[in-house]
């Protein structure tokens, strides 16, 4: 009962955030511009070499892309408890630090879900992206997913980034860039040597891209549910490791006395 | 003065992680780029993945630098002993920006070595001499933009919210990644007001083999936007910060 209560004022902070970011009219005006843009940039290359097939192949890439950036805002979340010194009454108090850090980051989750479905609508009415029906009826579940396999892992990486706070916006920026190249959203992840593509297995937004993609090409169910399946316990192995990650961090910086002020 | 304020600032951005990302992110965009290009067996194509990363970097990092480092000085309220030094505090702001975005700049090798090696392409630069201009006058433009949106974002904290809003619809209505043909036409006298349009048209072009054809003009263009950009944003700068002075908010915002 304690964790949920934890968890809701964690959730209530987090809105706060939220809202101490973007208004309605800067959330439209300012950042779905920007993410719209952004997705509109890298598909545009297509147009260099006149395929419509690899067009497609980026504007789902790209849309899925932006809303798994915002949602890694999750990275930064978690260690704003460290810049306004609250860190250490989270870590003292008998409640665990999971639900209350979970409750905070949380809001980047439907923030980044939002910004893709955004952008594929804008997609599909600007750039006639095909989004056939009933097939994409699923869109939002697989989204779910991959924006949840994103969430576990940035909250494993904020766990990590609770001990070096500075490097907050490093870290967020290199995963983002990492998965554009790496997760099969600009190119399909067979280009890449085996190493890598061994190692992107593990990562989330590979396989629920995949699904998705999968989906929005009218693919056979099962072949869908495997990738979705595999996203899942993606996101599971992460999340696992994220809650372990944060109460060893927080036992360092105890033992340490680092987990003051920055 | 010039030579400190350089100085100082290349101080700063060596140990400001933040400042230097754009030197990693440059050659794994380019490295993107690049995969997509193999990926439809395209390679010709590869100036394209050299240009766009190191502009992307470039107002990237104007517009960090834009919304960051006016702000830190009032923050830090070091911003009252800049302005009450007997140099013009423009000149001062201006160089530091000069710094980081020729840091950014830097990133341009990174991505051709992607490309050579990651890769096996070699670009020739057929024209060096339009290219090393053109390099130094999208430096100067740039941080003369910077300026302006530096003197903007001071003035007024919440305009901060835009300052990552507008890089992207920049970069893709100038043409950075893919030549402004693609877009309706009443776009690209728009476009032509921005230096990045001249900075990536002169900068592909120095890597084709065929002679280019105007490219006097087209520096000519980019060192007038560039010297424009400058005189505005050192102008606007000097206003707001008299108006910050005669109002006593120079640290209290």
């Amino acid at each position: 009962m304690s964790t949920l209560r934890t968890f809701r004022f964690g959730l209530f902070v987090g809105i706060r955030d939220f809202t101490g970011f973007w208004g309605w009219k800067s959330w439209f005006g300012g950042w779905m511009v920007q993410m719209i843009a952004q997705a509109i940039f890298f598909s545009l290359l297509a147009r260099l070499f006149e395929s419509p097939d690899q067009e497609r192949f980026l504007l789902i890439g790209y849309a899925v892309a932006v809303g798994a950036a915002n949602v890694a805002w999750t990275i930064q979340s978690t260690t704003w408890d460290r810049w306004i010194g609250t860190y250490p009454l989270l870590v003292i108090a008998p409640s665990s630090l999971a639900p209350a850090v979970i409750g905070r980051t949380s809001i980047w989750l439907p923030a980044g879900m939002a910004t893709t479905l955004l952008t594929l609508v804008f997609m599909a009415i600007v750039f006639e992206l095909a989004l056939p029906w009933p097939a994409t009826s699923g869109l939002l579940p697989l989204l779910l997913l991959t924006s949840l396999s994103t969430y576990c892992f940035s909250l494993f990486l904020g766990a990590l980034a609770i001990r070096i706070p500075r490097a907050r916006n490093f870290i967020h920026q290199v995963i983002t860039i990492g998965a554009r190249a790496f997760c099969g959203v600009s190119v399909p992840i067979s280009f890449w040597p085996e190493g890598v593509q061994f190692a992107v297995q593990v990562l989330p937004i590979t396989h629920g891209l995949q699904a998705i993609r999968l989906l929005l090409d009218e693919a056979p169910l099962r072949q869908v549910l495997v990738s979705a399946s595999m996203e899942l316990a993606v996101a599971l192995g992460w999340i696992t490791l994220a809650v372990i990650a944060m109460d060893r961090m927080a036992n360092a910086g105890r033992a340490d006395g680092s987990i003051e002020f920055v | 003065m010039i030579v400190a304020s350089l100085r100082a600032q290349f101080r700063m951005s060596r140990r400001d992680i933040g400042d230097l990302f754009m030197v990693i992110a440059n050659p794994v965009y380019a490295l993107i780029f690049m995969a997509i290009f193999v990926h439809v067996g395209r390679e010709d194509l590869a100036s394209y993945a050299l240009v766009a990363p190191m502009l992307m970097g470039v107002v990237g990092t104007a517009a960090f630098v834009a919304g960051e480092l006016v702000m830190r000085e009032r923050r830090e309220q070091t911003l009252e002993v800049s302005v009450i030094c007997p140099v013009p505090f423009p000149a001062v702001i201006f160089s530091r920006i000069l710094v980081i975005t020729a840091i950014s700049m830097v990133g341009i090798i990174e991505s051709w070595l992607i490309v050579r090696f990651g890769f096996g392409i070699e670009i020739a630069i057929h024209h060096p001499g339009t290219f090393a201009a053109a390099i130094l006058l999208t430096t100067f433009a740039s941080a003369g933009t910077a300026l302006i949106a530096a003197a903007a974002f001071c003035f007024a904290e919440e305009v901060r919210t835009f300052q990552n809003s507008i890089t992207f619809p920049l970069l893709l209505f100038s043409g950075v990644l893919v030549p402004v043909t693609v877009f309706p036409d009443w776009l690209e006298p728009i476009s032509r007001v921005v230096f990045l349009y001249w900075s990536a048209e002169l900068l592909r072009g120095s890597m084709q083999p065929e002679i280019l054809q105007g490219a006097h003009l087209e520096l000519g263009v980019l060192a007038g936007l560039g010297l424009g950009s400058t005189l505005i944003g050192a102008a606007l700068l000097n206003r707001i910060i008299g108006f910050l002075r005669r109002e006593g908010r120079l640290g209290i915002f």
